[in-house]
């Protein structure tokens, strides 16, 4: 099955990228920084780990014309795209897991992975860095605690979110799949 | 064996390719030449799924390339830059790509070697100088020893040996039975290199043939080329095989 | 100095700084009026704080630019290389664009501070305003000092807004370790905000002087880094 390949490529992809081993150890050893200081949600910093994370998954295609390449490989782009997030997936549930057991919560590893996710969702849709990371950051740390003050609350994975995510990756597909690469 | 039928490419209000039709078949190096903005990336890249067109085909070995299983090992291409991000060593960036389309490890090596970048394999690619990224690209393009090679103006960046180099390599390809089709604006270096010709102008094939064919009536391919691509020629479109169109000056 | 005109062109001609100048023209405003009903001493220059997040990217932006690696393919093509063969001097196209950052951040500030205020029905005192708009510009200089240490925007983007949310990371540490006030944020803080919970008796100047004192640190050692690199 092709897509199995196209998942593994996306793996080794992830794995040797520099700046997402750093990226991780950062988020960790900051979350077992952080677990001292009473008061500090955890999880809602580790999140911005997350979200360079997924943009990183995505934006990298962008350097050196990667891009090219992974679509001559895989040319397919549902294909890809679907690689390209099970293998985000499959990096950020281990990663997400030891955030979790830091807070010792189990529900924190499927924000964080959704996070992750939505992170590339945006980052496939605007594909550049650091305008990709403004609006996440944004979003999830100015508009969102600002939203959540003057609005009736909810768990942390609410359904705004999920409807959210579902929807900028489902933009982020469509315009894959139909842009010139 | 590369067939293009009839592409016609838009953006927005711009016509970038007319009605573009060419073979190249195996064996042979194609040259496929044209001045700057002419439609010979655009043309590669619709070839390759990268980008879409409006109307006709492009089949590699009878298939559209998106319908292609294991694409590496029919088609390799070389395209702008290095095709790897930068923070990757070379070794990283081929190992993906291998396993993309379920390639032995050892081809990694093997593909380095050939280009030249075996010493050079575990640096990272920033590092690379514009040949090495160049010879990089080739090097994936190698990756599943594919009988069809499709380079986007391969030798922009190389040296004089490293021209030479990438011309042995090329015709040692065709000779091989692979179809091979460049494209290029380096007139005295396709000349050197290729057996069959397409020219194309403001996204219309202008002339087709062998190398013979369109030299036909000038000194040199450079004259050839000049004098079809001339601003002021009104591009007669369509040529049957083996014709040029007739050169005019204005 | 027509380096600096070349700089501030080069600054406000790029689309995100655009997006960066809407952003800080916009948030801190938007912000005040929802808190309108929230009356504190620091009503207004609260909000004016979190409303950081242009100036942040203001101050990447301004940098990054040079580097940008998604697009170019190649070295030759960044425009690094072009803007050092206009200016050999590295360190007088860096002071330059220090400012042209700082022009433009003091004016972007002083608008935004004029409307959050209004909006908020603040206490408005020269002392307290000035001190507002010191602690934007001297964000911007200090995202501008990390991104070229660090050579990508990532960091301080991350690090920076992380810390003007409304729950800022120096502020929850400052409640373990009482030190923490003397970060940049935190001290700088000091020129304008009269409530909050930090209180270590840093007197607004000291304040400001502390964070003056962070950000030409880093800065300079962005500074450094930059000149001695290879383009």
């Amino acid at each position: 099955m092709t897509i199995v390949a196209a998942f593994r490529a996306e793996v080794i992809k992830l794995c040797t990228l520099p700046a997402v081993p750093g990226t991780l150890l950062t988020v960790w050893v900051a979350s077992l920084g952080l677990s001292a200081v009473p008061a500090a949600d955890v999880v809602e910093y580790a999140q911005a780990g997350f979200v360079v994370l997924g943009v990183l998954a995505v934006t990298s295609e962008y350097s050196g014309g990667q891009v090219r390449t992974s679509l001559v490989g895989v040319p397919r782009r549902i294909e890809l795209l679907t690689a390209k997030a099970l293998a985000l997936t499959a990096t950020s549930v281990p990663a997400a897991g030891v955030v979790a057991a830091v807070v010792r919560s189990v529900p924190a590893i499927w924000y964080l992975t959704l996070v992750a996710l939505l992170a590339a969702g945006v980052a496939a849709l605007v594909r550049r860095t650091l305008p990709a990371l403004t609006v996440l950051l944004g979003c999830l740390f100015i508009a969102v605690p600002l939203i959540r003050d003057h609005a009736p609350p909810t768990g942390r994975i609410s359904a705004p979110l999920l409807a959210g995510t579902l929807g900028v990756l489902a933009a982020a597909v469509i315009s894959f799949h139909r842009r010139d690469a | 064996m590369i067939s293009i039928d009839q592409i016609t490419k838009q953006r927005g209000r711009r016509r970038i390719l007319s009605e573009v039709s060419f073979v190249a078949r195996p064996g042979r190096v194609t040259g496929f030449l044209g001045p700057n903005g002419a439609g010979k990336s655009s043309t590669l890249r619709i070839l390759l799924g990268l980008d879409r067109a409006q109307a006709g085909t492009a089949l590699v070995c009878g298939r559209p390339f998106r319908r292609l299983r294991r694409p590496l090992t029919t088609v390799g291409a070389v395209l702008d830059g290095s095709g790897a991000h930068r923070s990757r060593t070379a070794r990283g960036h081929l190992r993906w790509l291998a396993a993309s389309n379920g390639l032995p490890r050892r081809r990694v090596e093997e593909v380095l070697g050939l280009v030249g970048l075996a010493d050079a394999g575990g640096r990272r690619v920033r590092g690379y100088s514009l040949g090495m990224g160049r010879r990089l690209a080739l090097a994936a393009a190698l990756l599943g020893d594919p009988e069809v090679l499709v380079l986007d103006e391969p030798v922009n960046g190389l040296d004089p040996a490293g021209i030479r180099w990438m011309r042995e390599l090329l015709r040692a390809q065709a000779r091989a039975g692979r179809t091979v089709l460049l494209s290029s604006h380096l007139m005295g270096e396709l000349a050197e290199t290729v057996d069959d010709v397409v020219v194309i102008n403001v996204g219309r094939i202008v002339a087709r043939g062998t190398l013979g064919e369109v030299v036909a009536g000038h000194r040199t391919l450079e004259d050839a080329f000049l004098a079809l691509t001339a601003p002021g020629q009104t591009s007669p479109g369509q040529t049957s095989p083996g014709q040029t169109s007739p050169g005019l000056s204005a | 100095m027509r380096v600096v005109h070349a700089e501030l062109r080069k600054l406000l001609g790029l689309p995100p700084a655009w997006g960066a100048l809407a952003l800080g023209l916009v948030v801190a405003p938007v912000i005040a009026y929802l808190n309108r009903h929230v009356s504190s001493v620091d009503a207004g220059y609260q909000e004016f704080a979190f409303g950081m997040i242009g100036v942040i990217v203001l101050g990447v932006v301004a940098v990054s630019s040079e580097y940008r690696a998604e697009s170019a393919e190649d070295a030759g093509t960044r425009q690094i290389v072009t803007s050092l063969t206009a200016v050999p001097s590295r360190v007088q196209l860096l002071a330059a664009k220090a400012g042209a950052l700082t022009l433009t951040v003091t004016v972007l500030a002083a608008v935004t501070a004029a409307v959050t205020l209004t909006v908020a029905d603040a206490e408005i005192t020269a002392a307290r305003v000035l001190g507002a708009i010191i602690y934007w510009v001297l964000t911007a200089l200090l995202a501008t000092g990390i991104t070229l240490l660090t050579r990508s925007g990532v960091v301080p983007l991350v690090v920076l807004i992380l810390n003007t949310t409304v729950v800022s990371v120096t502020y929850l540490i400052s409640k373990v370790l009482s030190a923490a006030g003397y970060f940049p944020d935190l001290a700088g803080s000091r020129m304008f905000i009269r409530g909050g919970h930090v209180d270590l008796g840093i007197a607004p100047a000291t304040g400001g002087l502390i964070m003056c004192g962070w950000t030409a640190v880093v800065v300079t050692a962005g500074a450094v880094a930059f000149c001695r690199r290879d383009a």
